[in-house]
């Protein structure tokens, strides 16, 4: 069982965390190392933004929290607004979290088979998962496509564009389905992908 | 093919993926579409799968999830958590059974803060294990406490789990939290005096070692030995409490008179927490951006582990709406020749097996949309239902096989086994089985802090 509360808050000290070596500058590394490599950089990169897109909209709501007090009006179309970068901060951390493996799963019939068996049943599924996402990338991106050209917007007087949010959740699952592909390599070749290598 | 025979499939199917290491949410939305296939056909899965991720996202009230992980983010990796240990342990340390009921106290406090069960036994395990190891307590008792009392926390807010079942079952998230505070401090204080007691039971006529000594930090952190001497000092437990306390009061003292919402809440008590880390003394090793930084990608990670979910619930419930599962359930209770209470009763204890596959959030998600018309149908409080049944989440979180606090905790303390850790456990489960059904005999323990409460305008 792989949780989140590896990463968060495991040490109450706050020590620094174990530096894992990359494997693409090693002398054996491998052009699927490289690869390993650029997609957890690409993810990781990712989670940032999202990351600082909650800290905008951390400063946007106590602003608008603050000017209420001051008996000020509230910032016109904060609330849609809200809703719609929601959707980005959410979909750039999706990569992220497979590779931290955040994402809540359990292990504990995996981790009882023999290796080669259990090689063979994660290289299954996560080719499973990788198809089932390739599907919600390619639906979720017609879905985009079609609010694009129908100039999708919030229906109130704000008017904030709604496609842009729909782009970026067929972009989040299209992290997730290549961390999968990702996970589908490493089973195959016998080692754990991301957070357990 | 009957609907009945197409949701006991996707059923299997879900449980099957869930087994073999899929991610949960990923597992609820891939059974949810091969349901919706089997019960409607391609087409309107296909819809179902190109609509449901930005509809399950795009909402609000949702909003106030990153900022309580933010929040907790924040306060952990600033490394608050050792601070109100210590300050927790100045106050009760010198009782017998001071160190673990210095965990269940703290981990109270923290959770306060903090928002995530797993989250604080992550924070307090190595310290509290270690020091109760120290003081003669086995490891696995002390692993097991540790366990418990992230468990116990689990309804004091800011909750995730609180926030996600008063979503999901469309309710007020504001009176949902205000909600989980009384049972949460009452789970507490009875976990806190179960220990006190156990200890003083186990250790009588041997006088000599009737008592816990203050824990030393130092000596796990010769490193930065600075920082926690400065962390088990007078002045640093002192700020650390305060930093709880604060923090605390901001979210529920903001929500209960009404000065803002519970979304709201979240985006203020995040600012407060960031604010607070960029004035508190920290590691020597990480700089202020270092804490905030890793504070922000931990906070999108985990944000977006709640959101799939949350997506993957979407589709899956979708499907279970389709095949009308929930209304004919809901007519089918109905139709029973019990009392309602026993009804509710027998719904609590058939959590108890959903709680060795599924987590506690996971079980929130797929349960409530089904439990919920039931509640209302009986004509009961759906705020004090919610309450039981997150009660009875956070016993999955200490029963194997999927028990993450025990997972989590056996993971920071490798001597120890995960099995081990469970059997000792188990009187813990008890303790909270019993809790549970205090909270169901007195209501009012939780719709009290609601029915006084000022909505926010």
């Amino acid at each position: 069982m792989r949780t989140d509360t590896e990463r968060l808050g495991a040490d109450p000290h706050g020590s620094a965390p174990t530096e894992v070596p990359d494997p693409a500058s090693t002398p054996g590394g491998t052009v699927l190392d490289r690869l390993e490599t650029v997609t957890e950089t690409v993810a990781r990169f990712a989670a940032y933004l999202g990351g600082v897109g909650i800290a905008c909209l951390v400063l946007a709501t106590v602003t608008d929290v603050a000017r209420r007090a001051a008996g000020m009006t509230s910032i016109n179309g904060l609330v849609d607004l809200t809703e719609v970068a929601l959707v980005f901060v959410v979909y750039f951390g999706f990569a992220q979290a497979e590779v931290d493996k955040t994402h809540i799963r359990t292990s504990f019939l995996t981790e009882r088979l023999p290796d080669r068996v259990r090689r063979v049943v994660l290289a299954a599924v996560w080719a499973l998962a990788f198809a089932f996402l390739l599907w919600a990338v390619v639906r979720t991106g017609q879905s985009a496509a079609d609010s694009f050209h129908a100039g999708e917007s919030r229906a109130s007087q704000s008017g904030v564009p709604v496609w842009p949010a729909r782009v970026m959740v067929s972009l989040g699952l299209l992290g997730l389905a290549l961390q999968s592909l990702m996970n589908v390599i490493a089973a195959v070749r016998g080692r754990r992908s991301g957070g357990d290598r | 093919m009957s609907a009945g025979v197409i949701v006991i499939c996707a059923v299997a199917v879900l449980l099957l993926l869930i087994v073999v290491e899929v991610p949960v949410g990923l597992a609820l939305a891939v059974s949810g579409i091969f349901g919706s296939v089997l019960l409607e056909g391609w087409p309107v899965a296909s819809d179902v799968l190109s609509t449901t991720p930005y509809y399950a996202s795009a909402r609000y009230a949702l909003f106030v999830i990153p900022m309580f992980v933010l929040l907790g983010a924040l306060v952990a990796n600033a490394g608050i958590g050792a601070q109100i240990f210590t300050a927790v342990n100045k106050v009760v340390g010198r009782v017998p059974g001071g160190l673990p009921a210095t965990t269940v106290l703290a981990t109270a406090a923290f959770s306060g803060i903090s928002g995530s069960s797993a989250a604080d036994v992550a924070a307090f395990g190595r310290i509290s294990v270690q020091e109760m190891t120290r003081k003669g307590y086995s490891p696995n008792y002390a692993a097991a406490v540790v366990a418990a009392a992230g468990a116990f926390a689990a309804l004091i807010p800011p909750s995730i789990v609180l926030v996600v079942f008063a979503i999901t079952a469309d309710i007020s998230v504001g009176s949902m939290i205000l909600a989980g505070v009384l049972p949460g401090l009452f789970s507490a204080a009875v976990l806190a005096g179960y220990v006190v007691a156990r200890t003083i039971w186990s250790r009588r006529g041997s006088p000599a070692e009737a008592h816990d000594s203050p824990v030393d930090l130092t000596r796990d952190a010769p490193e930065d030995a600075e920082f926690a001497r400065y962390q088990q000092s007078r002045r640093g437990s002192l700020i650390g409490a305060l930093y709880a306390v604060l923090l605390f009061a901001i979210v529920i003292g903001g929500i209960q008179t009404g000065l803002f919402t519970s979304t709201e809440a979240g985006a203020v008590g995040a600012f407060a927490a960031l604010l607070l880390t960029l004035v508190v003394k920290r590691p020597k090793h990480l700089t202020r951006w270092a804490v905030v930084a890793r504070s922000l990608k931990e906070t999108s990670s985990i944000t977006s582990m709640v959101f799939l979910l949350l997506v993957g619930a979407a589709i899956f419930n979708y499907f279970l709406i389709s095949a009308r599962v929930p209304s004919d359930v809901a007519a089918w209770v109905a139709g029973l020749d019990l009392p309602a209470h026993i009804v509710l009763l027998l719904i609590l204890l058939l959590l108890l097996p959903l709680g060795t596959v599924l987590d506690g959030l996971s079980m929130v998600l797929v349960v409530t949309p089904i439990v919920v018309p039931i509640v209302n149908e009986l004509g009961f409080d759906p705020i004090w239902y919610g309450i039981l049944l997150i009660k009875m989440t956070e016993i999955a979180l200490i029963t194997p096989p999927v028990g993450i606090n025990v997972f989590v905790i056996a993971g920071i303390m490798k001597a120890t086994k995960v099995e081990q850790i469970f059997r000792s456990v188990f009187p813990f489960v008890l303790l909270d089985l019993a809790v549970t059904a205090v909270l169901f005999a007195f209501p009012s323990i939780i719709t009290w802090l609601p029915s006084i409460a000022t909505p926010a305008g």
